[in-house]
């Protein structure tokens, strides 16, 4: 069986379409697995919703779906036509790389449609040259990634994987010598250890999105605390509407705005009540529905008055989920300066929107909260990619099989299978260490010679 | 047969030079395959000589012994019926990674090859020193030899050792040859690097050997066999006549034979002591290899003393391991103490060892440094990419080890014996077997130490456990002569067999209400319960059946691997492929490519500096080279 190649056909970076291309045997169930398209025409379009393994839908897409005889590469082939958002193209590739997919080889594709007599070989002759430009401009930007931070980390986590490696064999190959006990705990101490490194990365890879896309900051309240005044006071013209009656807003607004080197999307919603009218209600629901999506909260009350009213208990815990900043608005009129019963509560911050008093305050504050989420300054900084992430998450799987199996009795040469498949995943990202590398290591390190 | 000298009319088939363990499964395979195979050699007494420990087998190793026995090769039979003790090791471990080895008598184990090959249909047996080759148009056309007359061949294999430009060094003391009290091969270099192809020097180390009175073995551990011995080769599959074809046809009885598969020896076991160390720390100055006499690279699984006491100098104690050389001598080979410090320093050294405080060195210690040709410059038939029709079996490729030797005399003997009959190669690849690792190897990445197999160089060990290697290579069988109808008929049917049973063992349940599979996979050895016909299967039915129950969601996701290096495996590339004119390929990578000439693009793309936007490139290219010549020859 030949592996089913996927890649994004279109220029990577905002743009209103994104075409993501698959060829390869399994393009057919794709097309019937993620995108619920049975029973597929080929050439034509279907508009359906891109689906993951999980059921999470990612995108409304385009797909077209081409047979063998009739597609470029010559194998069934398909083609998914997203919105141009980065983000979510990252997402359907990786969702596909979870399917079994596997990104494509500089060339690869042309390469099929050759080997499938599709194109001719002037046309593929071209290719090949296209592919050792390409190829060398690859292996100088792989160079530059590699003197990142990431790939020292890696680097350092291959270096370690072989490590346990070398002991490993050292005891299988050569049982007759003075070695000592294999030491299965310390073992299962290192790999663990590895495990945590390799998820504090993954944890990078979420705070890597953040950077690549705008932070969603949404402000939720009671009606008429001054959500929108507040949402004008930052965004610096008039915008919102704003009444002294509760639940003007009704609808939510978005507005872009710049902190520090932060792009931030300032979303108001409607103040949250027990709603009388239907209009309002359905303004509530799509409030409850930004606030699902926020990356941090501006959580605005009145200062003015002793006891705000609770917020719904939904809400309470969306709240408590994420990064919160607690507004006290309206402090021109009184500072009561109410804290919520829980711990640790959210930072809190005393302003007056009509007033613009405590605005630079709030937004230093801000600031603060999205440079400890992107992890800004600390030495754990890395831009960890979808495609590093992918491949992450590969090596922490294999490495939480060995770790499984192993305390299960399986015997060390088969989970040794693992670390050799972690090992894999490394490789992509910051090139190959080979056996010799591993033999290296069992020599230096253990006295062999019965 | 006549021997026939100096009839360049009269070719033989395959002229062999040297008969140690690659020389004499060269020319046994060549012959069995029909071809007409001189056997060379210096020096008739040192047939398949074992010049280092007396042992065949262990990790990595005994699994190409079985090999060697599934392709029809005699190594197997050989220390079987010369064993003096056998040990399965890493039984504590998996199946996968366990592996046989053996004692055996030295002297037995040569005499009995000696017959062996005097026995041999086909095979001419004769003593004398190649000190040349005869080349015409870069094809190999035979040998000279240093009596002044010349042997014509079709193809000509070469087995020398450590014999090419050898010396052996004890402290100061230098002399030529390539074992203590041997001569070298001279001359030979010099014809190599005539027809362009390189050489390099290794070097390697052998213990001291003590007579056995004056060990004092009592407090020492002792090391003894297994009771119930794993022998090499396959018997259920061979008729009687196959298993003892020198025990049954041989002409005189040999004296003190035994029984196959006995124990008749023990072990034993001692350490170094701080004495020891401080000895050998003193006198470091000494020894060649610290003074830089000695150039060539050393093996580091297999260290000599100084630089295990140097390199690890946080432990206080090496163990070391005395094993007796056969059981019609008192002669001690010392495991652990290979070293080439002087002979005085030997002794005192010996002399700190608890248990030999008052024993004598009959055979001292020495380094041999020789030279090997890198084998880079090889196809996988172990034919040279440089002249054709001469092939490279042994140590001269850069290996070490007698199982090592003799895995690839018997796929150069093959091959060459098909060259000279005019038959397509025969090769096996690193999916298939330690012996396709092992070439492939050697061909595409080269060695920078002596080669020793490991079960870690194997990306799929898992499938080559020692107990498969005949259903391993049962195709091979098929397409190729490489044992009697009969022992294939019952191959086969024994793989059927083991297939039936596994379906057998998965649908039935034991009384314990569970399947017999299921069972296999969760309680210990000594619970399971078979259906009462299982018990009457051969042998190594069994333990297969019980292996692939045992690790089947491994072997699966290992076989499906496998497969994966297979299609790129199947990709040939022609000898002729014109790499130097493909645009788009980088400098360095044709470079290499020229250089090691990968036969399949699977080879290529296991070369360092070849990456995969390379082989891209390559497909690409050798697509457009098969189909012109496709279309030339239409
Ligand atoms: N004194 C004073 N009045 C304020 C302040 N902020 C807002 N207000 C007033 O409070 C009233 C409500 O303000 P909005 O901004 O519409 O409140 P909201 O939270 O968006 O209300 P809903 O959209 O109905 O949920 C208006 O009359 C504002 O002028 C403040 O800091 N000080
Ligand atoms: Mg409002």
């Amino acid at each position: 069986m030949t592996d089913t190649i996927i890649a994004l056909a279109t220029p990577v970076g905002e743009s209103a379409l994104a075409v993501i291309r698959i060829s390869g045997q399994i393009s057919l169930t794709i097309a019937k697995q993620a995108c619920n398209c049975i029973n597929p025409n080929p050439r034509n379009a279907y508009l359906v919703n891109y689906r993951t393994s999980d059921g999470e839908i990612l995108d409304q897409v385009v797909i077209t779906f081409f047979n063998n005889g009739n597609s470029y590469t010559g194998e069934d082939s398909l083609e998914i036509s997203c919105h141009g958002n980065p983000l979510i193209t990252e997402m359907i590739c990786k969702d596909l790389i979870n399917r079994e997919c596997r990104i494509a080889q500089p060339g690869e594709f042309t390469r099929q449609a050759f080997l499938n007599g599709k194109i001719d070989l002037p046309q593929a002759e071209s290719v090949a040259q296209i592919i050792a430009a390409k190829n060398e401009q690859s292996l100088a930007l792989a160079q530059r990634n590699l003197k990142g931070k990431l790939s020292d980390k890696l680097l350092s986590i291959q270096q370690n994987i072989l490590n346990l490696q070398a002991s490993i064999e050292a005891h299988i190959d050569f049982p007759e010598d003075d070695l000592d006990e294999n030491d299965q705990e310390g073992i299962h101490q290192n790999v663990k250890k590895i495990v945590k490194e390799l998820e504090a990365l993954l944890l990078q890879a979420k705070r890597t999105k953040l950077l690549t896309k705008n932070i969603k900051v949404v402000l939720t309240g009671l009606p008429n605390v001054g959500k929108s005044s507040l949402f004008n006071a930052l965004a610096g013209k008039n915008r919102a509407l704003i009444h002294s009656e509760s639940g003007t807003t009704r609808d939510y607004l978005e507005f872009d705005i710049k902190i520090g080197k932060y792009w931030i999307t300032l979303v108001d919603t409607a103040g949250i009540h027990d709603a009388a009218e239907e209009i309002e209600l359905a303004g509530i629901e799509m409030s409850l529905e930004q606030a699902k999506e926020a990356d941090l909260f501006l959580w605005v009350i009145d200062n003015s008055v002793p006891h705000p009213i609770e917020l719904p208990g939904e809400y309470t815990k969306l709240i408590r989920s994420k990064p919160t900043l607690l507004i006290r608005n309206k402090s021109d009129l009184g500072e009561y300066n109410w804290v919520p019963d829980y711990n640790p509560p959210p930072k809190a911050t005393n302003i007056s929107s009509t007033g613009k008093r405590g605005l630079k305050q709030l937004e230093a504050l801000l600031l603060e909260i999205i440079q400890n989420i992107t992890g800004e300054g600390s030495e754990n900084e890395y831009l960890v990619g979808v495609r590093h992430e992918v491949l992450i998450k590969n090596c922490l799987n294999e490495l939480t099989s060995f770790l499984l199996e192993s305390k299960n009795g399986v015997g060390d040469e088969i989970v040794s299978i693992h670390l050799t498949e972690a090992r894999k995943e490394l490789d992509i990202m910051i090139g190959r260490k080979t056996n010799e590398d591993m033999l290296d290591i069992l020599f230096g390190e253990f006295c062999i010679g019965k | 047969m006549t021997l026939r000298v100096n009839t360049p009319k009269t070719p033989y088939d395959v002229i062999v030079c040297g008969a140690g363990h690659a020389g004499c499964e060269a020319a046994i395979a060549a012959s069995k395959q029909g071809a007409d195979v001189l056997l060379l050699t210096g020096n008739l007494d040192t047939i398949a000589q074992m010049s280092c420990n007396p042992a065949i087998g262990g990790q990595g190793k005994g699994q190409i012994v079985c090999e060697i026995d599934a392709l029809g090769g005699e190594m197997a039979l050989n220390a079987d019926f010369t064993a003096i003790q056998f040990k399965l090791l890493n039984t504590s471990k998996g199946k996968a990674v366990q592996a046989p080895r053996a004692q055996c008598d030295k002297k037995a184990y040569q005499l009995r090859m000696k017959h062996v090959l005097e026995q041999q249909p086909n095979l001419t047996l004769f003593q004398a020193m190649v000190d040349g080759l005869i080349v015409e148009n870069s094809s190999c056309k035979g040998v000279t030899t240093s009596m002044g007359f010349s042997f014509y061949g079709k193809t000509v294999v070469v087995t020398t050792g450590t014999f090419l430009q050898a010396s052996t060094h004890i402290g100061q003391s230098k002399s030529e040859g390539g074992r203590l009290g041997d001569h070298t091969a001279k001359g030979l270099s010099s014809h190599f690097i005539k027809h362009g192809i390189k050489l390099n020097r290794f070097k390697t180390g052998t213990p001291p050997r003590l007579l056995g009175n004056s060990i004092n073995f009592n407090g020492l551990a002792v090391q003894s066999g297994d009771s119930d011995p794993t022998k090499f080769a396959f018997y259920d599959s061979r008729t009687d006549t196959e298993m003892f074809h020198v025990e049954q046809n041989r002409r005189w009885p040999i004296k003190g034979s035994h029984v196959l598969g006995s124990n008749l020896v023990k072990c034993f076991l001692t350490s170094t002591t701080s004495t020891t160390h401080k000895l050998i720390n003193d006198n470091l100055h000494l020894s060649p290899l610290y003074k830089g006499d000695i150039i060539g690279t050393g093996p580091r699984y297999c260290p000599s003393i100084e630089d295990k006491v140097v390199r690890f100098s946080n432990k206080d104690s090496h163990r070391i391991h005395l094993e007796p050389e056969g059981v019609n001598t008192d002669e001690w080979y010392i495991n652990g103490l290979s070293t080439c410090l002087p002979f005085n320093i030997q002794q005192k050294v010996i002399q700190s060892i608890p248990g030999l405080e008052d024993a004598m060195i009959i055979r001292p210690a020495y380094a041999v440094e020789y030279d090997y040709a890198p084998p880079t410059q090889l196809k996988l038939s172990l034919e040279s990419l440089l002249v054709d029709s001469l092939f490279f079996a042994g140590q001269i490729n850069g290996t070490s080890g007698y199982e090592e030797a003799g895995a690839q005399g018997l796929i150069a003997g093959i091959n060459a014996s098909r060259k000279a009959l005019e038959l397509e190669s025969f090769e096996i690849l690193r999916n298939e077997g330690y012996i396709g690792v092992l070439i492939d190897d050697l061909t595409t990445k080269g060695v920078t130490e002596p080669y020793r197999m490991l079960t870690s160089r194997a990306e799929h060990r898992l499938l080559f456990n020692h107990g498969s290697a005949e259903y391993r290579f049962l195709s091979k069988f098929e397409t190729y002569n490489l044992h009697s109808p009969s022992r294939r008929e019952n191959i086969r049917n024994q793989l059927k067999s083991v297939k039936t049973w596994i379906n057998i063992l998965e649908t039935n349940k034991a009384s314990s209400g569970i399947t017999y599979a299921h069972q296999i996979k969760s309680v210990s050895t000594s619970e399971l319960t078979f259906p009462e016909s299982f018990y009457n299967l051969p042998r190594s039915v069994k333990e297969e059946v019980i292996y692939r129950i045992t690790y089947e969601g491994y072997l699966k996701r290992e076989i499906t691997a496998a497969k994966r290096i297979k299609n790129a495996e199947n990709f040939v590339i022609p000898s002729s492929f014109p790499y130097t004119t493909l645009p788009g390929l980088r400098t360095e990578c044709i470079e290499k490519l020229n250089q090691i000439k990968p036969s399949t693009l699977g080879q290529a793309s296991r070369i360092s500096g070849v990456n995969p936007a390379d082989i891209s490139i390559l497909h690409i290219y050798l697509e457009r080279f098969n189909k012109l010549s496709k279309d030339d020859s239409d």
